[in-house]
């Protein structure tokens, strides 16, 4: 017997599509809409809903004021829930909790950086209030964005310490917003490793603004400090020297490449985007180096106006975006520039072909 | 049937916090397996049908293989994002010889629980179980 569609047949379909199957189908068919519209309309209530209760889809009125930071501490209390409950809001006096304060000092940290260096008005650059939630699971060892707050892990305590400790991961995890905001790359193979990467490379770039260090002082590891003791290992990830980060009996051996020739191909990890980000992490190691300086003011400056370029698409491959990079470094600095001469060797020094014709001196727009 | 679960991804994603797990729900010996570790588990015959109840063939061979958010963020400049939350793959072959894999991130499992009911409680089972293989792993430090 033939069986009608279930809401499955239609979960990609758009609430407008739903709507005119439910008008226009069959008996079945406009049931399987109506039960796929209730499970829309399901997931769009919740969204709302904790934005009406405080999260962080509410902006902030910004006309005529000045850029100011909204902060809100939310403590999950060792359960999955999110956000929790409201632990410190903006210029609230420092608690007793260090996960509390390092997410605080660190959220504030990260937007002064993006408004100081590229006047950003924070994630979504018309004042997005900044929302993290700490003590999020049990001994979680983990930190994510869900596109609405960052949530942080406490850590096991046996490999990892809690996730707050390192200021360029609270900067790595807001930075998935900026980039949510901007070029929304998708999260999958290529582009979702240069998402990753533009997480790690502006997650240290906000610990060398606060530390004042200029390229060649900075250690360019991502999460230094939160390896717990025993473990062997430095930090996550080396940007100046992908795959050295940690080699321990537990964690295994830092897999991430530092060329093209040794790209990774697998279907884990949304298709290795914490490995193959260690790419694009030594190109713009190796640009914010050769450039010499502060890396935030010229290195940066290039990768930042590539994320916000409306050309860079959602499915870029690191050959795209490589691409993009040095059409901004000849925007900005020339195309005969040091800088822009920089940023071509650096992708042929890690394997990525910008294009046949470029060269420094073409006109890369 | 036989069901192989993994977890991979986060925002350290090192080799050795990524799991592949087997879960073996044949009558008379129920098991999960982890050979990285060498870590076993004999499930219960009440556990073992509970676990079964929450694989809906029917309804999990019809999902795509690759499931993300619905995109229904309140503000069209915040998307919903899945950046370092880890990735769970879940492959069922049935006794008649039908594979099929599906794979979503950690917070979806009341997204999964609608498009395959009993799947969100699966996703719930398996997070727990992967801890424990977890526990298992830091035990032999």
């Amino acid at each position: 017997m033939p069986k009608g569609p279930s809401p499955l047949d239609f979960l990609y379909s758009s609430p407008d599509v739903l709507i005119n199957i439910a008008k226009k189908g069959t008996t079945e068919q406009r049931d399987a809409a109506l039960r796929a519209l209730d499970i829309d309309a399901t997931l769009r209530t919740n969204r709302l809903t904790f934005s009406l209760l405080g999260g962080a889809l509410g902006r902030q009125d910004v006309s005529g004021a000045a850029p100011k930071v909204q902060r809100t501490i939310y403590d999950s209390g060792n359960t999955q829930t999110l956000p929790g409950k409201v632990v410190r809001s903006e210029g609230g006096a420092a608690t007793g909790d260090v996960s509390v304060n390092e997410a605080y000092d660190g959220l504030g940290a990260t937007f002064d950086f993006y408004l100081s260096a590229y006047q950003r008005n924070s994630i979504d650059n018309a004042g997005l209030r900044l929302d993290a939630s700490v003590h999020f699971d049990e001994k979680y060892d983990n930190a994510f964005w869900n596109g609405q707050q960052m949530v942080f892990g406490d850590g096991d305590g046996v490999i990892f310490n809690r996730f707050t400790v390192s200021l360029d991961v609270i900067g790595h995890e807001l930075t998935h917003g900026v980039t949510g905001s901007e070029a929304n790359l998708t999260y999958q193979g290529q582009s979702g490793a240069l998402n990753e990467s533009i997480s790690d490379v502006f997650g240290s770039l906000v610990k060398q603004y606060k530390m004042k260090q200029t390229a060649d002082k900075a250690d360019w590891l991502i999460g230094a400090g939160l390896l717990a003791d025993g473990i062997k290992g430095v930090a996550l990830r080396s940007m100046k020297a992908p795959g050295t980060a940690y080699n321990d009996k537990t964690l295994g051996k830092d897999p991430q490449p530092a060329d093209m020739k040794h790209f990774v191909h697998t279907s884990q990890d949304n298709g290795g985007v914490h490995t193959n980000s260690g790419i694009p992490n030594h190109a713009f190691y190796l640009v914010a180096t050769a450039i010499g300086g502060n890396a935030w003011e010229k290195a940066g400056q290039i990768w930042y106006d590539t994320v916000c370029d409306k050309q860079l698409k959602q499915s870029a491959s690191f050959a795209a975006f490589a691409l993009r990079t040095s059409v901004h470094a000849s925007q900005r600095y020339g195309a005969t520039s040091t800088e822009r001469k920089a940023v071509i060797d650096a992708w042929k020094q890690v394997g990525v072909k910008l294009s046949a014709t470029m060269s420094v001196g073409a006109s890369g727009g | 049937m036989q069901i192989t679960f993994g977890r991979s991804g986060g925002i350290v994603a090192a080799p050795g916090l990524t799991i592949e797990a087997t879960l073996d729900l044949s009558e008379g010996h129920p098991r999960v397996t982890d050979p990285a570790s060498g870590y076993t588990r004999d499930l219960s015959s009440q556990e073992a049908q509970q676990v079964r109840q929450m694989i809906d063939a029917a309804s999990f061979f019809k999902l795509p293989t690759e499931l993300r958010p619905l995109n229904q963020s309140a503000s069209p400049s915040r998307p919903t994002s899945i950046a370092d939350q880890r990735q769970y793959d879940i492959t069922v072959r049935t006794d008649d010889g039908r594979t099929h894999t599906v794979r979503a991130s950690e917070t979806m499992s009341s997204e999964l629980e609608q498009l395959s009911p009993g799947l969100g409680k699966f996703l719930v089972w398996m997070k727990q179980e992967c801890e424990t293989i977890m526990n298992y792993r830091r035990q032999q430090r």
